[in-house]
């Protein structure tokens, strides 16, 4: 690889984000990559360290998994779109498409519809590739394609045995229904949809993981969220942010559970974060998107370690 | 023997599936949908020769396989099993014509090759990359036919027939590439 053709790419890349969303009046923000709350996400991972003074340990702190928690208590405080660049944590994963320390692009938007705001993250990519085909589906209309099958109203089983039916990696036994889906996608999407050329957004995904998302408000069982995917790679993941405070807590609570029922570690509540909720928040959209994943896209490397000069096994 | 976890799979570890010793061709992490993380794995089943396609949750062990590769040279064959012999040990060994598979048409003797044993047999015979044997039937080339384009099948030493240039002759030693079955060129004798 070489290191000054990536090193310039990158610069590239982070200067012409920035001259996008100064054109358009975004404003750039930092926010701490140290904080004493994480994702309660059950199924990711902290780096956890400790504020001490003296030697004795006084706080835990976690490196963020992405800086949308103190972005979001921003924007309660201003009502300004914002943008950032900075590194995100995820532990113990490391892939052809992981590394576990990683960069990312986020930003909201005031005012906007979730839709608008992909309109907006296709308009970015477009500076930086091109594209011969622009798709936009819903997740529910890609299972009844390409597997004939309701996700939302399909039995396990009947869920389960689309992998065999159709020849496919066979699935740990003990997967369940979301599971199953899950690794049911990534096929759809890296059997027919991996092109470079091809830009895919797949909209309103089941409400069974709704992140920080608003539900639909004609249908609860789906969130107002989109996923993009460039050459079979996930690229951005954006929805309409929850503003209800008290559906957030519960959210908050029920992955508490689930971080417990799975025997991981508690996370502290972001008791700040609700309360930003509860005083008042704009409607507005937010996206976030690995920037090293789009570098790889530009570069037409297959690896994220091609476009890290440090990536984790190197270290 | 011990268990090996998804985050040490990589491509040529041996483990035990369903009882059966599997080497690891291709394992790829995976993290759809923001939730669980997987492994799909791309694995051979060494008893039988299939290649499976398998998704482990990330963090799944799997039985380690006491498996183990060692050079050994090849001595004979009494047509139904192959005798192979442990230049370090002077042990012998007996691989079936399963575990022989392709490798029965480019062993004449003495070769050393790739034994794969699996509690105490051999599973899997490789052949060493390249190996030169001689022509003992083909149609006459003509003189000075060198010219480019055209093939017939020739019948080595051992059996095995490749497609050769027109101007090989009965007797040659010929250069063969086990791993694709064709003519290299002529080996220098």
């Amino acid at each position: 690889m070489d290191a000054l053709t990536t090193i310039v790419q990158r610069a590239e890349l982070l200067k012409k984000t920035r001259q996008f969303f100064d054109e358009r009046g975004v404003l750039e923000v930092e926010t701490p990559l140290l904080y004493p709350s994480f994702s309660t996400d059950p199924y990711l991972t902290p780096f956890v360290s400790d504020y001490c003074e003296f030697g004795e340990k006084r706080q835990m702190l976690y490196l963020q998994s992405s800086p949308e928690n103190c972005m979001k208590r921003l924007i309660s405080l201003t009502e300004q779109s914002i943008f950032q660049i900075c590194k995100a944590f995820r532990n113990g994963e490391q892939g052809r498409l992981h590394n576990p320390e990683f960069s990312l692009l986020e930003w909201y938007r005031l005012g906007y519809s979730y839709k608008q705001l992909s309109d907006e993250v296709a308009t970015l990519l477009n500076q930086f590739l091109v594209f011969k085909k622009k798709i936009k589906i819903n997740y529910c209309e890609l299972f009844e394609q390409y597997f004939n099958l309701d996700p939302l109203t399909s039995s396990r089983q009947k869920i389960y045995q689309v992998f065999s039916q159709h020849a496919l990696s066979e699935p740990p036994d003990n997967a369940n229904k979301q599971q199953c889906l899950d690794l049911l996608l990534d096929e759809i999407i890296r059997k027919n949809y991996s092109e470079t050329e091809t830009l895919l957004f797949i909209f309103d995904y089941p409400a069974w993981q709704p992140q920080m998302a608003m539900l639909h408000p004609e249908n609860p069982k789906l969130v107002q969220r989109f996923e993009c995917y460039i050459g079979g790679i996930e690229l951005a993941n954006g929805y309409q942010e929850l503003t209800d405070a008290i559906e957030q807590k519960k959210r908050f609570e029920q992955d508490s559970l689930q971080r417990q029922s799975l025997g991981f570690e508690p996370i502290p509540v972001d008791e700040a974060y609700l309360k930003s909720l509860e005083k008042s928040f704009p409607m507005c959209a937010g996206v976030a998107l690995g920037l090293d994943r789009l570098l790889m896209l530009i570069e037409r490397k297959k690896t994220i370690q091609e476009i890290m000069l440090f990536s984790h096994e190197r270290l | 023997m011990g268990s090996y976890s998804t985050n040490e799979f990589k491509g040529g570890l041996k483990f035990l599936m369903n009882g059966d010793p599997c080497s690891i061709i291709e394992n790829e992490f995976v993290k759809p949908g923001k939730g669980q993380a997987f492994n799909r794995v791309k694995y051979r089943n060494l008893k039988t020769g299939r290649v499976i396609e398998k998704t482990f949750k990330s963090g799944e062990k799997v039985e380690a396989a006491d498996i183990s590769e060692a050079e050994m040279q090849y001595l004979y064959s009494d047509g139904d099993v192959w005798h192979f012999m442990d230049p370090k040990s002077f042990e012998q060994y007996q691989a079936d014509s399963a575990a022989m598979d392709e490798a029965v048409q480019w062993v004449k003797g003495q070769e050393m090759c790739t034994v794969t044993i699996w509690n105490g047999m051999p599973i899997l015979v490789s052949p060493p990359h390249f190996v030169d044997l001689e022509v003992t039937d083909t149609d006459p080339g003509l003189r000075g036919d060198t010219s480019s384009g055209g093939n017939k099948p020739a019948t080595l030493e051992t059996g095995a027939v490749v497609q050769v240039p027109l101007f090989i002759n009965i007797g040659e030693i010929l250069r063969v590439n086990t791993e694709s079955g064709e003519y290299v060129s002529r080996a220098k004798s």
